[in-house]
């Protein structure tokens, strides 16, 4: 009897915890993201990379803060991911008219010139949304936020992102571009 | 583990777990009390979007309105390719709603809407401040003489993401012709690039050919991602001038000139004449959306998403935003 009582209060402040709706979902892994990959074109060359290789490069932690056309921040948050530069190494030199489309499987395009994939020419601001200079930026292609899997509503798993050396720097978020999934190489 | 069994014992355990429950269900917002309706809006109506919003409210307590804004087309999409469910759309653009929500939703005979209202215009103005170069000496007559100056800073929103952007663009062409120059778009914007924006002039239509990433080669104009980037530029004196929505400069207490009917995209009767000014950008942000963006006037539209939640919310919305707003800052002037 006893034994049965103390089970039924147990099963019961479960039940209660339950029902209070209290306990998030805090599952970040993102599903499905093994047939998720990125399809890299350049010159009449087509290469696939999965997540798993991209998550094998060399990989870049920084801060990721941006702001929406209207004004919206988002974060501060840190990010880590893979540079640009180096998934991109394979397309070959870059010249001055060399261009980078971005696609997003939600059919967003951005599009980035010679000297952004630099990590130069960008516009920045400090938390009051003026605009700030010489920030060092480092273009990657994000997979983690705050040290979780990129979700997929935060564009994940791999997102464009622009990530600061300095805390509170924050930068223009269109070319943010969620659920990337492939990038092509224009000159 | 030492449980004391019991009837009185259980019903204290009774008693603990009610007392959890209700606390934990005190972790649920209070808004989920509320009917939520949820609007997206344009980034201009953000500013008269939050006074409506406050009146509605009063007005209608149990009832939450949440407001999310983005450029027009970004509203659409969220409904449209992204799945997000909202109540209300309103853009700065009624022609967009046509183009993209007129169309069926996938696995089904229904469109994303089927109607939309007009429910403002206005009309694109010159915004700058007492800090401005030449700010003594512009006026509606010199205007453009006054851009032109090489030490005048102009700004005005990237025409790729924000519908100002590709109207600033517009009222220049607009004013090559109605000022018989053909030096004003290039002086002022397209000849600021490097290489310069290639522009097609013949009787009838300007046509410009945006290149695909829009970085000016001077100092001479900046482009920045939305109108709220440009009026902090203008704040600083980062820029002297800025086009801009005449609703958005009168909401930021910005002084501004007025523009002629034939060339400020905000006058019915010249529908015909804005036509002559065509903006082509060079790739599709959006695969939805048609490259080439033609002059017409400036209207504001709202709709109800088949998807909507409380439709019937949205329309007493919808109804507010139709009636008196001439107390609301910013508000685009009625139809």
């Amino acid at each position: 009897m006893n034994q049965k009582t103390g089970w039924l209060a147990v099963s019961l402040i479960v039940l209660s915890l339950f029902m209070s709706g209290c306990i998030t979902d805090d599952t970040d892994e993102n599903t499905g993201d093994e047939n998720w990959n990125l399809t890299l074109e350049w010159d009449g060359n087509t290469q696939h990379m999965s997540l798993s290789d991209i998550r094998k490069m060399p990989s870049y932690t920084g801060h990721a803060y941006l702001v929406s056309t209207t004004g919206i921040r988002y974060g501060p948050y840190i990010g880590t991911g893979a540079l640009l530069s180096d998934i991109i190494g394979p397309m070959g030199e870059l010249n001055e008219t060399s261009r980078l489309y971005l696609y997003g499987s939600d059919e967003y395009l951005w599009v980035l010139d010679n000297i952004q994939l630099k990590g130069e020419g960008y516009i920045t601001f400090d938390e009051n949304l003026s605009e700030t200079e010489n920030q060092i930026i480092t273009p990657v292609l994000m997979y983690e936020l705050d040290g979780k899997p990129l979700s997929e509503e935060d564009g994940g798993p791999v997102r464009f992102a622009l990530l600061s050396e300095n805390p509170g720097v924050i930068t223009e978020g269109s070319g943010w571009v969620k659920w990337v999934s492939k990038l092509e190489l224009h000159r | 583990m030492g449980f004391k069994a019991g009837v009185t014992s259980l019903g204290s355990i009774l008693c603990i777990c009610l007392i959890i429950f209700l606390f934990f269900s005190g972790c649920t917002d209070e808004r989920e009390e509320k009917t939520q309706v949820r609007v997206l809006a344009a980034g201009s109506l953000l500013l008269p979007f939050e006074q409506i919003e406050k009146r509605f409210e009063e007005k209608y307590p149990e009832t939450d309105v949440l407001v999310e804004g983005h450029g027009s087309i970004q509203c659409i999409r969220q409904v449209t390719d992204l799945n997000r469910q909202f109540d209300i759309v309103a853009v700065a653009d009624d022609s967009l709603i046509p183009i993209l929500m007129y169309r069926p939703m996938p696995k089904s005979e229904k469109n994303w809407t089927d109607s939309h209202e007009l429910f403002g215009r206005t009309e694109m103005v010159l915004a700058y401040t007492n800090k401005s170069a030449y700010a003594g000496e512009i006026s509606t007559e010199n205007w453009y003489e006054i851009l032109m100056k090489p030490d005048v800073r102009f700004g005005c929103a990237n025409p790729v993401l924000d519908a100002s952007g590709y109207r600033a663009i517009m009222v220049l062409a607009l004013a090559d012709r109605f000022y018989n120059r053909t030096d004003i778009l290039d002086t002022i914007y397209t000849g600021q690039f490097s290489p310069g924006i290639p522009v097609r002039m013949d009787e009838l239509v300007t046509q410009i050919l945006l290149p695909d990433v829009m970085k000016p080669s001077s100092r001479k104009v900046t482009i920045r991602d939305g109108s709220i980037f440009l009026l902090s530029l203008l704040q600083t004196g980062g820029i002297d001038y800025a086009l801009e929505y005449r609703c958005v400069a009168e909401g930021e207490n910005l002084k501004y000139i007025s523009l002629p009917d034939a060339i400020n995209l905000g006058n019915t009767s010249y529908a015909d004449n804005y036509k002559s000014a065509v903006v082509d950008l060079n790739f599709k942000r959006f695969s939805t959306i048609d490259l080439t963006r033609i002059g017409a006037p400036i209207v504001y539209a709202v709709c109800i998403p088949a998807l909507a939640e409380h439709p019937e919310e949205a329309r007493v919305f919808i109804a507010e935003l139709t009636g008196d707003n001439s107390d609301v800052l910013g508000m685009p002037y009625p139809i």
